[in-house]
């Protein structure tokens, strides 16, 4: 080709389009924008679900902390008076007869 | 066309409508950004590979978009990107000139004008940055100020690469 003008040649693409690709196209990115979505939200709750999950348990602790029942010297004088005097002698002799009493 | 850009954008940014700013956006730039890496991979399933990212990583990434340049320019810009990633993975097909040759060839229609082949085939023996900047400007019709923003090279080196993209592009058409 001896002559060759760009100016006048003309802006024509050769090549051919599968028919319907560009809707098909469409589809197959929103289908995948979409599933993106749905992954994105369901991380999203997850994360609100384990800052809720670990916020109650942080409250349970302090709670179970503050209010966990002492035991009282009553109680204990209670189950004292209870316990028969060979059951306290055998109590008294587990406790002297453990190597690191 | 702005106009409709702003309502495209507006949607973008808002939570709850971004799905349908995201079919808005197909609707107007899918055809044009397909054909600009059609004309540079040439086939048309790598160009499909190519359009897909492109469009799920403008949607996924739009809180990146400033609004600095137009939209379209954004959409180029990161269409540019996924084809330079694309074949760098395939480096070994796109680093060969017969490889590309062959290919325009496979994929012309069969009865196109031959200088349409030729000036298709001319353009894959330019180098990348010709090669971008001819599509760019010669097909896309975008100026220089508007390449810049998409290459990242500066307005006199953009023209100067589309210079000697038109040169070689002659020297090519000629010699056949």
């Amino acid at each position: 080709m001896k002559n060759f003008d760009l100016a006048s040649v003309g802006k024509e693409i050769p090549y051919d389009i599968p028919n319907g690709f560009l809707s098909e196209s469409s589809a197959k990115i929103l289908g995948r924008i979409s599933s993106y979505e749905k992954k994105r939200m369901m991380r999203r709750r997850r994360v609100v679900v384990m800052y809720y999950a670990a916020a109650v348990l942080a409250i349970g602790i302090v709670a179970g902390i503050a209010f966990y029942p002492q035991k009282s010297n009553q109680q204990i004088d209670y189950v004292l008076k209870h316990v028969s005097d060979n059951d306290l002698q055998k109590l008294e002799k587990t406790v002297t007869s453990d190597p690191f009493y | 066309m702005v106009e409709e850009d702003g309502i495209i954008i507006n949607l973008l940014r808002n939570s709850k409508h971004r799905e349908k700013g995201a079919g808005l956006l197909l609707a107007k730039y899918q055809q044009r950004i397909y054909w600009y890496i059609r004309r540079v991979v040439v086939s048309h399933e790598d160009a499909e590979d190519i359009l897909q990212e492109t469009f799920f990583n403008a949607y996924r990434y739009f809180d990146k978009f400033e609004g600095n340049s137009g939209l379209y320019t954004w959409l180029y810009k990161i269409a540019t990107n996924e084809y330079l990633k694309f074949i760098a993975k395939h480096k070994a097909e796109f680093i060969s000139e017969s490889y590309l040759l062959d290919k325009v060839s496979e994929e012309s229609i069969k009865d196109s004008d031959e200088i349409f082949i030729l000036l298709q085939k001319a353009l894959q023996t330019l180098p990348e940055k010709q090669k971008l900047v001819f599509n760019l400007h010669y097909y896309e019709d975008l100026d220089y100020s508007d390449i810049s923003g998409i290459t990242g090279d500066n307005v006199n080196n953009l023209k100067a690469n589309y210079y000697h993209a038109v040169q070689r592009i002659k020297e090519f058409i000629i010699s056949q």
